[in-house]
């Protein structure tokens, strides 16, 4: 019975320092502080990873990077706001730059280097996975309405 | 003293170097190709019957973001083993222009551009942005179809230098792109003679375009190209002006995720002064299916007729194919191209060819 309850506690124990590490991550759309935005309209979103709406209201460049980290969630994130996966969205760019038609999102392999991207590079907006329950420093977590 | 100026000269590298990047993207493709006859023959260009290999193009796409409204893009090329030490292969540049963004519906252009006409010919090079091996031969490439001086001639330029202006417009809730191109024009193939550098008529070719999502897995286009080119006798020296009018029609749906269907219409008169006019017309269909996340099956049917006028002059162009997408952006292309014809066809004179096609495609 001891044993039982010994097995009980460590397993708890586990499941706790697993929680903490393994903390569960959302898809989330972020600007740089400069980009005076707090929510963006689906239309213009779709706009402006479609590589149709390249200038913000100010006239400054918008710069696209997305976090490929997530494959899943990225991908679900495209169908729900491009209506394209993520297959599809890739051709998509693949002919408009090679069409001389734009500068294709920058694609970072981890969320670690998006967000130093969104801090860093002005007039950005990034797509990446983030913990639930944090607010990544130095970024504006955008709604899409 | 010494530390203090290699200091700051340091400094002034790093300010350099993050301009550089914060300014310049680069992309580009490579394509190696792979071609063998299975049956047939004909009298016309490229007949590969010892089994090519084409070192077939080596692309860099260069982005430079020169001011928040002026981009500089270029696309430089290196196409089948370029040597010029033996004169052999391509070196040059499929565009080089600048883009001054006014605003998202209206940009302005100017420099050496690919002519925005139907699906194909802004990436006819980039491989790695189509499913197929090669563009429609049928709807692009009208030497591959008649060997007649004027038939041969294309639809519309591949390239231009001139002007354009373009952007994406919302018209009721329906995105629309755009653009209208005035260029130098085209010249009679095989002059040697630069339209990148100088018209050699007072005419200018003037290319529209205009595509709509009409909803987001369907897209409709329309392309409109006309001009007046001068035609040369063989020692380059003109002999009279001939008038080229093209127009096409275009349509991409996206039926399912895994199941796309394209197509293409072109069609078009060519009137040489008290020489002959006559029209030509082009299609073609290309259904294409995932049957794996990663493998594309497609089907490409091309027909084309380069003289209105004659009987039995028709090609056929068949490609059942495989497209593998193997590793990000690396794709493998196979294909058995399939060629038939009517009886007066100058190339093929009725015969059937057919091919085995192979490709590497890879985009970066």
């Amino acid at each position: 019975m001891k044993t039982m309850k010994n097995i009980i506690k460590i397993l708890f124990i586990l499941s706790l320092i697993n929680s903490s590490i393994y903390a569960a991550k959302k898809g989330a759309l972020v600007v740089s502080k400069d980009v005076n935005i707090e929510s963006i309209s689906k239309n213009d979103l779709k706009d402006i990873l479609l590589g149709r709406k390249t200038l913000w209201n100010n006239g400054s460049r918008i710069r696209i990077a997305i976090s490929s980290e997530d494959s899943e969630k990225l991908n679900q994130f495209l169908i729900d706001n491009i209506e394209q996966n993520k297959r599809r969205f890739k051709k998509y760019w693949l002919k408009r730059v090679f069409a001389g038609y734009g500068i294709a999102p920058k694609i970072f392999k981890n969320d670690e280097k998006a967000l130093n991207y969104a801090q860093s590079q002005e007039n950005s907006i990034t797509y990446m996975t983030i913990e639930e329950d944090k607010v990544p420093s130095g970024v504006t977590i955008v709604s899409v309405e | 003293m010494k530390k203090i100026f290699i200091s700051l000269l340091s400094c002034s590298f790093l300010v350099l170097h993050a301009d550089w990047t914060d300014k310049i993207t680069m992309n580009g493709y490579f394509n190696v190709e792979f071609e063998d006859k299975i049956a047939g023959d004909y009298s016309g260009r490229l007949l590969d019957e010892h089994a090519s290999f084409d070192s077939d193009m080596l692309d860099i796409v260069l982005n430079v973001q020169a001011t928040e409204k002026v981009r500089i893009a270029i696309d430089f090329s290196w196409e089948h083993g370029s040597q010029s030490e033996v004169n052999k292969g391509n070196v040059g540049f499929e565009y080089a222009f600048a883009e001054y963004t006014f605003s998202d519906q209206f940009k302005v252009r100017a420099g050496k551009m690919f002519t925005p006409f139907g699906i194909y010919n802004e990436i006819h090079t980039a491989k790695p942005s189509i499913i197929i091996l090669k563009e429609p031969n049928p709807t692009n490439k009208m030497y591959f179809i008649s060997q007649d001086k004027y038939e041969q001639t294309l639809l519309y330029p591949r390239w231009g230098t001139g002007i354009a202006v373009l952007g994406n417009l919302n018209i009721s809730n329906i995105p629309v792109d755009y653009v209208v191109q005035v260029i130098n024009g085209d010249l009679s193939y095989g002059v040697e003679k630069n339209e990148y550098d100088k018209d050699d008529n007072d005419h200018k070719g003037i290319i529209a375009r205009v595509r709509a999502d009409v909803t987001n897995d369907l897209q409709v286009g329309a392309s409109f190209y006309h001009d007046v080119m001068e035609q040369y006798d063989d020692n380059d020296d003109s002999i009279g002006q001939m008038d080229v009018s093209s127009q096409g029609a275009q349509l991409i749906w996206h039926i399912t995720d895994d199941f796309r269907f394209e197509a293409e219409y072109v069609t078009g008169t060519l009137d040489v002064k008290n020489v002959k006019s006559f029209r030509r017309s082009g299609y073609s269909l290309l259904p294409s299916y995932y049957i794996m996340e990663n493998v594309n099956l497609y089907f490409l049917y091309a027909q084309a007729d380069p003289n209105h006028n004659k009987p039995q002059d028709s090609v056929v162009n068949m490609a059942p194919g495989v497209n593998v997408e193997i590793d990000t952006n690396v794709f493998l292309k196979l294909d058995v191209l399939n060629v038939t014809s009517g009886k007066q066809n100058t190339i093929y004179k009725g015969n059937s060819y057919s091919e085995l096609r192979a490709a590497l495609s890879i985009g970066f």
